[in-house]
């Protein structure tokens, strides 16, 4: 071999060709070829590099779990809709729409019968008032009317006037 | 083995993950399950390079499968699963430190790698020796790779830890091939002239 070329590779030539030998100039190339040297130092540091990562495999440390894939999805039938998780579900649905359901029953019961109760007692009002209005018109008992012949009273105008004569048939006379 | 062997079987292993990703996103469990174990390890390593905890490297890994799992079925390229999944990792890697940055903000937190306690889960090697060792080693490690800007770092990790080519780190990084061997070149570079990098690729060698 070519070992007596007196252009050897520099440091940065033997760099470059550690990560690229192609990227050389072509003369460069055809000297790393033919110079044992030249190519003996490049193989020693790329070696160099490769020992060195597998030295780290070595010395790394090993993996303890496995790798753990996502269970997948089952197709959804009727059946699977009976797991517990479902029929819980579905129980605490039924609940919750239960206790709504008996809540607004209790509510519009409740309000119902305070409409009934404020009925009642208007009416009892208004039947009060109407006795207190007859007590004024006449205070006297019916019973006591019938007595005093104020019941079936029925004065005419010629009967008042009797009683009281006008002051028109004064003035005449 | 001969090249047009070797050249054989990495065909032929392409090939079948092809297959395997392609049945994956038909939905088949198996092909998924087969994916997972073959590229675990890989992944969790990954992922243990940039956080240096087990237990946290193991959260990620697992997230990362699941995010896989979740998003395998719009992947257009099947050939380029192994870039994607690496994609995806570091992705959730970025999300992780960001979030240990935003709560190192509210505790006091050591974050020197040196502080790192050996973890139970760390006890393949039980002799104090290679725990010893093993803890320098990441030690070392973690100080070289602190000399390098975030760039460097990471294609210089994709290219030699991660076992990535120039044209799976451009796809991971979204970054043009040249831009990616010009950041490895400055990585290797500066590890060429830090004495550390120096003794320690002798050490390897020998």
């Amino acid at each position: 071999m070519n070992s007596n070329n007196k252009h050897h590779l520099d440091e940065e030539q033997l760099i470059q060709a550690v990560v690229d030998a192609s990227d050389l100039p072509a003369s460069v190339q055809a000297h790393l070829t033919a110079c044992d040297q030249c190519r003996a130092g490049q193989e020693s540091f790329a070696q160099g590099l490769v020992n060195l990562g597998q030295m780290a495999e070595r010395l790394a440390p090993k993996p303890q779990r496995r790798i753990v894939l996502p269970v997948p999805k089952a197709k959804r039938t009727i059946l699977s809709f009976l797991d517990w998780h479902n029929l819980v579900a579905a129980a605490a649905t039924v609940a919750a729409v239960l206790v709504v359901v008996w809540g607004t029953n209790i509510v519009r019961d409740i309000s119902e019968h305070s409409a009934e109760n404020r009925t009642a007692e208007m009416i009892e009002a208004k039947r009060l008032m109407t006795e207190v209005n007859m007590l004024v018109d006449n205070a006297l008992p019916s019973f006591y009317l019938e007595i005093s012949g104020e019941k079936n009273a029925d004065y005419d105008e010629k009967f008042y006037q009797f009683l009281i004569p006008s002051d028109k048939e004064e003035n005449l006379s | 083995m001969a090249p047009s062997d070797k050249t054989t079987t990495a065909s032929e292993t392409a090939d079948q993950l092809s297959l395997l990703v392609e049945q994956a996103k038909a939905g088949n469990r198996s092909a998924f399950a087969q994916l997972a174990d073959r590229f675990h390890q890989d992944i969790f390593r990954m992922v243990y390079y940039r956080i240096r905890s087990r237990t946290d490297a193991e959260d990620i890994t697992q997230d990362v499968f699941l995010k896989v799992f979740q998003k395998i079925s719009g992947i257009k390229e099947t050939a380029k699963f192994r870039g994607w999944i690496f994609s995806i990792t570091l992705n959730r890697i970025r999300d992780f430190q960001r979030k240990k940055r935003f709560r190192s903000l509210f505790k006091v937190e050591d974050e020197n790698i040196e502080s790192h306690a050996p973890e139970q889960g760390d006890t393949d090697q039980p002799d104090a020796l290679n725990q010893v060792l093993k803890k320098d080693f990441w030690r070392q490690i973690g100080l070289i790779l602190n000399k390098l800007s975030n760039m460097e770092k990471e294609v210089f990790l994709l290219r030699f830890f991660d076992h990535l080519s120039i044209n799976e780190i451009a796809g991971v990084l979204k970054k043009n091939e040249s831009t990616v061997k010009t950041h490895l070149y400055r990585a290797l570079a500066k590890f060429k002239n830090e004495p550390a990098m120096r003794r320690m690729l002798n050490e390897v060698n020998q």
